[in-house]
């Protein structure tokens, strides 16, 4: 570990690995490091295949300062030799960490990047909360003020807390604050003058009084309105979706205290307690735009911060497809379900195609009443599947040992196979050379039957088209599997049988 | 300077044929393999020093994402060039 050899050790290791001797292998390193520094320094780029690349790099003049004096100075621009090792190399030298990759982190994991993050984000919620606080806190002073009493003073007093703690509030975005205080700030004064109409309007004497006040109101609040536009404009140019919405959530807050204003003219309190949420809400929808804006600047603020960029390691992924697979779930969503289904539709229908499971066959095993046209000879099948079926279909049957007895009643077709517990009608011992449908001409007088013979043993015989000799296969009764060589029926069905157990060992 | 091109001027330069440069300069690739996977550095006088230097993992954020990654560890081998190949490429800058 961290030990150093020189030019001397590295002329004996290499006398020694390239059998040679100590002078040529002096010459050679000699010469080999010469050459390269004459390359080098002559500016030129020097590629060694196996080793790595060698590069001048001009370096820009530089201010910094001298450490003895503190004097400023300027370091001159000058070439300096960059080296970067070959692939192979690379690769050679990080072998004890090849194992370890490249790997995106999940948004949940904290570092400290993400504490800050997630600093920000409550600063962002306490200002929420702060606002609804000092909205709801007006909401109560208008709903306390009965109409004899004026609490002027309280309400300024909320009205100077609304305005001048947001200022306070630590922000994240600069802009917040400000867009903030002018609502806050606007609703109290609001207020109060709502709360001189109510007094005036109890007397019943100031009713043109009362009318300017809700003049005043009105302009005052387009005039919040007009603000919020622009500000929202001007904040969120590229969120149009937002910028729709809002100027009409203005323009509602903008009429709405208006029309209980024109309709009475004594001012209530509960009437004014009418008028303020829906300026409550605009303070919500502001909030909201607002808080859109941020979240699309803090989305852009990576983008900004490009300092870390390595080339090597986002080479090969620009997963922006995920990204838009964020921003739609509900599309995602439905993708994947859809893919989901597909899936598991393509793989039954797979499996079923290896077991030889035809569609017919899987609706008689889910259906077993319906009349559809089942082949007979499905009844019988060598696939634990359909002697399941056959056990369903036929309960009330006799069920035998080994053997599974169908009854013709239970099926409409009267095709069906009788399989009765008949004992074999001998052991033949196979030899080399014997086929089963040479077995099966021999017993039956027709090569179609040799799956009967392959039925029979099948738990001793893996493999119909791989006869182990010695084997003892047991002939099968003829009458147990209706076999009949004369009967144009029995060849057929055994066909069928055939061709899907020739499908299975395919 | 191209591989090839530098293998031709070093054959020149010590006359010999092209194998048994090969063999030697296998060797020598062998023998800076080897010592810094054992973490060794090889010192040539008047070029440089080849030494293999331990990276530690770090995160960083994929602009065009803004994913954050997480790079792992890695054995890198670097260069450092002599004071002599230093001063030789500055000369050649200043002219």
């Amino acid at each position: 570990m961290n030990a150093k050899i020189s030019l001397p050790e590295l002329i004996d290791q290499l006398s020694r690995k390239s059998d040679c001797t100590k002078k040529e292998a002096e010459q050679f390193l000699k010469e080999f490091f010469s050459l390269a520094a004459d390359t080098v320094s002559r500016g030129e780029n020097l590629k060694i295949n196996g080793l790595g690349q060698f590069r001048s790099v001009w370096v820009e003049p530089r201010a910094s300062v001298n450490v003895r004096t503190g004097e400023p100075m300027e370091i001159p621009g000058h070439y300096k030799l960059s080296f970067s090792p070959d692939k192979v190399m690379r690769e050679a030298v990080n072998a004890p960490f090849s194992c370890f990759i490249p790997e995106v982190l999940p948004d949940d994991v904290l570092t400290d990047e993400a504490v800050q993050a997630d600093e920000n984000e409550t600063a962002d919620e306490a200002e929420d909360i702060f606002v609804g606080d000092s909205q709801q806190v007006v909401a109560e002073t208008a709903t306390e003020e009965t109409p004899g009493a004026v609490v002027a003073g309280e309400a300024a007093d909320a009205g100077a807390g609304c305005g001048q703690q947001p200022e306070v509030e630590p922000a994240a975005v600069a802009e917040e604050p400000v867009a903030e205080e002018k609502p806050a700030s606007a609703h109290p004064s609001h207020e109060t003058l709502m709360g001189d109409a109510a007094t005036v309007g109890d007397d019943a004497a100031g009713d043109a009084d009362e009318e300017s006040v809700a003049k005043l109101s009105e302009e005052e609040l387009n005039a919040l309105a007009d603000f919020v536009l622009e500000k929202i404009v001007a904040e969120s140019m590229s969120d149009s979706a937002s910028r729709r919405e809002t100027p009409q959530a203005a323009e509602e807050t903008a009429s709405a205290p208006h029309a209980p204003m024109s309709d009475t003219t004594e001012a209530t309190a509960p009437e004014k307690a009418g008028g303020t949420p829906p300026i409550i809400s605009f303070g919500g929808d502001e909030e909201g735009s607002a808080g859109e804006s941020v979240e699309k600047c803090n989305n852009e603020i990576p983008t900004a911060g490009a300092e870390e960029y390595d080339e090597d390691v986002y080479e090969d992924c620009r997963p922006s497809l995920w990204d838009k697979m964020q921003q739609r779930p509900l599309l995602t969503g439905l993708c994947a379900v859809l893919l989901l289904l597909l899936i598991v539709a393509g793989g039954t229908l797979w499996q079923m195609h290896r077991r030889g499971i035809t569609l017919a066959d899987a609706w008689s095993y889910y259906f077993p009443s319906a009349p559809v046209a089942i082949p007979s000879d499905t009844l019988v099948t060598p696939y634990p599947v359909e002697t399941a079926t056959v056990v369903d279909s036929a309960e009330k049957a006799n069920i035998l040992p080994l053997t599974v007895v169908t009854e013709d009643e239970t099926e409409p077709l009267g095709d069906t196979l009788h399989v009765q517990a008949l004992p074999p009608l001998t052991v033949h011992r196979l030899s080399d050379g014997d086929r089963l449908t040479l077995l099966a001409l021999e017993f039956y007088g027709s090569k179609d039957f040799w799956v009967y013979i392959y039925e029979e043993n099948k738990t001793i015989m893996p493999n119909p088209n791989r006869l182990p000799v010695g084997l003892e296969v047991k002939i099968p009764d003829p009458r147990k599997y209706d076999i009949d060589a004369g009967s144009q029926r029995s060849v057929d069905k055994a066909k069928n049988f055939a061709d899907q157990l020739n499908r299975r060992f395919e | 300077m191209e591989h090839k091109q530098f293998f031709s001027i070093l054959q020149e330069r010590l006359g010999k044929d092209k194998k048994s440069v090969d063999t030697l300069y296998s060797g020598l690739l062998q023998i800076i393999k080897e010592r810094s996977i054992s973490m060794d550095s090889v010192s040539v006088q008047g070029f440089g020093t080849f030494e293999p230097r331990k990276k530690l993992e770090r995160i960083t954020v994929n602009p065009a994402t803004g994913k954050r990654m997480l790079i792992p560890p890695r054995i890198v081998l670097t260069f450092k060039p002599g004071a002599v190949l230093k001063n030789r490429i500055k000369e050649n800058s200043a002219r």
